[in-house]
């Protein structure tokens, strides 16, 4: 077992209350694993993969739970402790590559930086060859090495961002909507970058995203959030042939067909809820088509249903195994 | 268009800057009341001696041949003959310098020092104690009077102590009484350059530059502290925003020590605007921080002008202005210049 996350919540503390972007999240990524993490804008993934590596911006804060790499609890580390962690054993691609590099700084120098942070015996040159490999492998021309983040191009840099946070060999990967901001065919590429560099690698990766599309691609399980809880859990294959949380199933009907009859794109009906004022129950409640009396009184818990299939739903009340 | 074109581009713009400058400054000075030859007079008033000072500066005139005259005169790089003691402008102005220049820069050192470090350490303890107690000093600082900060410092670390029999620290003056450093050798060249406490090092005099430099500590920290409230507001709001953006994040999450992620990323990328008011504060200390130079006996460019302006001295007024606009337009150019050194995006 690579990673086990258990009870990790975390909340924003604004100044309109609490806003518990993340509640009682647990799961666990295996060595090699994909695991896909998919829910709508605001339903606090992201904030559930910063919370990994600690990153969680102020005034967010890991209320409780646990996050354990190999065994170590990685939420009570000491600072310096963290940063040996940080880009060694957890790293971070974001969403915006335009964004993610240092305006001032060349590409070779966020690469010499960063490896020499971590093994300061490194000599600059081995540092620059090092990120002359990495990037040859990405496919970045040699050239593009002394250029600086603004000479560069959406996906160039994003292919830089995957090879900066590949360049200390980490455990695991968490990869924020990693392709979002790119074209549909720099998209292409750079998943099959992620795919075939994972392949060389015992990587693990956590794949935040919204779209399903990518995630069927990449992902081998598939842990579907809705307003900051994970509700169903399961192997890609099963999540798509058999969801059984009513918010996945409406979300994969929303999947448009090109060859379906009917030309209108359709949409859940109603709007995710206020983080700051989580409703006793269930939280899907006021969109759940199937919703009964005990989904407004009590909140479902995250049970095995099918071996390997969790969902949080008292529709599947009895059926634990 | 290449940084020799831009800074060529730039140095032709500043004649019609200087122009339009010129011509404001020689029409004002005469629209105020006030005749600079009755002042000399006193009440004793001979109308042909009158008469005759008017014909020896020009004022005889009519007013448009006055303006040419000034202008062709500058066309020649000569500011004219001041009013008040018949002296060239220009030896004047190079003569009250640099005082002017030796403070500006151990202010402005003081005042980057103290507001640079202070706004980014507010900025990383953001929304603290220790940003608030730092913001509250920026505010008190900026508004405190500089003369008043300035009689302060001096009654504590200079007169207070002499009072008890310490001597620690001149209250007034550029150096104590004796000769101006004379500067020194330099590269086989004799060079003076009126910072005392860069003559005295030409000279190889270490108890000289300890004596400019002593006489430099309370104007310096005088000004500095009453300039350091800017540039901590200016740090510390630019930081918060950095400090915000992706990329340090991203810098944090591969985990680079928080030194380098404050300084390298967080202040590295807030450097423009902290320039772009250090090139405003930097210009307006040089002409002449009349307060502080009066305090403390300094005798700038400052001290030059308020003496000027007194007297009715046109062609001195004129001159400093000039001379001002001349500084103002040459820092301006060297802060837009250095932009491009800082932030590889901007090319000229």
């Amino acid at each position: 077992m690579s990673l086990e996350v258990s009870h990790l919540s975390v909340s924003y503390f604004t100044q309109k209350g609490e806003l518990r972007a993340v509640r009682d999240a647990s799961f666990s990524l295996a060595k090699r694993e994909t695991l896909g993490l998919v829910g709508e804008s605001g339903c606090g993934k992201t904030t559930l993969g910063f919370a990994l590596a600690r990153l969680v911006p102020r005034p967010g804060k890991v209320v409780r739970g646990s996050v354990k790499l190999d065994g170590k609890e990685i939420l009570t580390l000491g600072d310096k402790e963290l940063r040996k962690i940080r880009g060694r054993e957890i790293a971070m691609v974001f969403q915006d590559p335009t964004t993610s590099l240092n305006p001032v700084k060349r590409v070779k120098d966020h690469f010499v930086e960063a490896i020499r942070a971590h093994q300061p015996e490194t000599s600059k040159e081995e540092a620059v060859a090092k990120c002359r490999q990495i990037l040859s492998d990405l496919g970045v021309p040699e050239d593009r090495m002394k250029d600086y983040p603004h000479q560069l191009s959406g996906g160039l840099k994003q292919r830089v961002m995957i090879g900066l946070a590949l360049a200390l060999d980490p455990k695991v990967l968490v990869a924020d909507e990693p392709t979002t901001s790119l074209d549909v065919i720099i998209e292409a590429q750079i998943l099959d970058l992620i795919g075939r560099l994972k392949a060389k690698t015992d990587l693990s990766m956590l794949l935040v995203t919204h779209n399903l599309g990518v995630v069927a691609e990449v992902a081998d399980r598939i842990a579907i959030m809705y307003a900051g809880e994970i509700m169903e859990l399961a192997d890609a294959r099963t999540i798509f042939r058999s969801p059984l949380f009513p918010y996945t199933q409406l979300l994969l009907k929303l999947v448009p067909n090109i060859e379906a009859e009917s030309a209108s794109l359709e949409s859940i009906p109603g709007s995710p809820p206020d983080l700051t004022k989580p409703r006793v129950g269930c939280q899907f409640v006021p969109r759940c088509p199937f919703a009964f009396a005990r989904c407004r009184v009590e909140a479902p818990v995250l049970t095995e249903v099918e071996p390997g299939h969790l969902v949080a739903c008292h529709l599947y009340a009895g059926k634990e195994k | 268009m290449g940084l020799k074109a831009y800074v060529a581009t730039r140095a032709i713009l500043t004649v019609p800057m200087l122009v339009i400058l010129t011509t404001i400054v020689f029409l004002i000075v005469r629209v105020l009341p006030g005749d600079p030859v009755l002042l000399h007079f006193g009440k004793q008033v001979n109308p042909q001696a009158v008469e005759q000072v008017r014909h020896i500066l020009g004022m005889d005139k009519p007013i448009h041949l006055q303006y040419l005259d000034y202008m062709a005169g500058l066309l020649r790089g000569n500011l004219g003959i001041a009013f008040s003691n018949y002296q060239p402008v220009s030896e004047q102005i190079f003569s009250a310098f640099p005082a002017t220049l030796e403070l500006t820069l151990y202010s402005i050192i003081v005042a980057v020092l103290v507001g640079v470090l202070l706004g980014a350490r507010a900025s990383s303890k953001y929304a603290s104690v220790g940003d608030t107690s730092i913001r509250a000093f920026g505010i008190v600082s900026y508004a405190i009077p500089v003369f008043f900060l300035g009689l302060i410092l001096q009654y504590l670390f200079a007169i207070y102590p002499n009072e008890l029999g310490h001597s620690l620290l001149p209250a007034t003056g550029r150096i104590s009484a004796g000769d101006a450093p004379q500067g020194g050798e330099f590269f086989g060249v004799h060079l003076q350059t009126g910072l005392y406490t860069v003559d005295a090092l030409l000279g190889g005099s270490l108890s000289q530059f300890l004596d400019a430099a002593r006489h430099l500590v309370l104007p310096s920290l005088t000004l500095g502290i009453a300039l350091s409230g800017v540039f901590i507001r200016i740090t510390r709001s630019n930081m918060v925003d950095v400090l915000g953006q992706d990329f340090v994040t991203a810098a944090r999450g591969r985990g680079l020590k928080e030194r380098t992620v404050l300084y390298s990323y967080g202040l590295r990328n807030a450097l423009l605007p902290i320039l772009t008011v250090l090139g405003l504060q930097f210009a307006a200390l040089l002409g002449g921080a009349i307060l502080t130079e009066t305090t403390f006996a300094w005798g700038g460019l400052g001290t030059y002008l308020y003496r000027s302006i007194e007297g009715y001295d046109y062609t001195a007024i004129q001159g400093a202005v000039i001379f001002f606009g001349l500084l103002v337009a040459l820092v301006s150019l060297v802060i837009d210049v250095l932009y491009a050194y800082l932030d590889p995006r901007i090319k000229y």
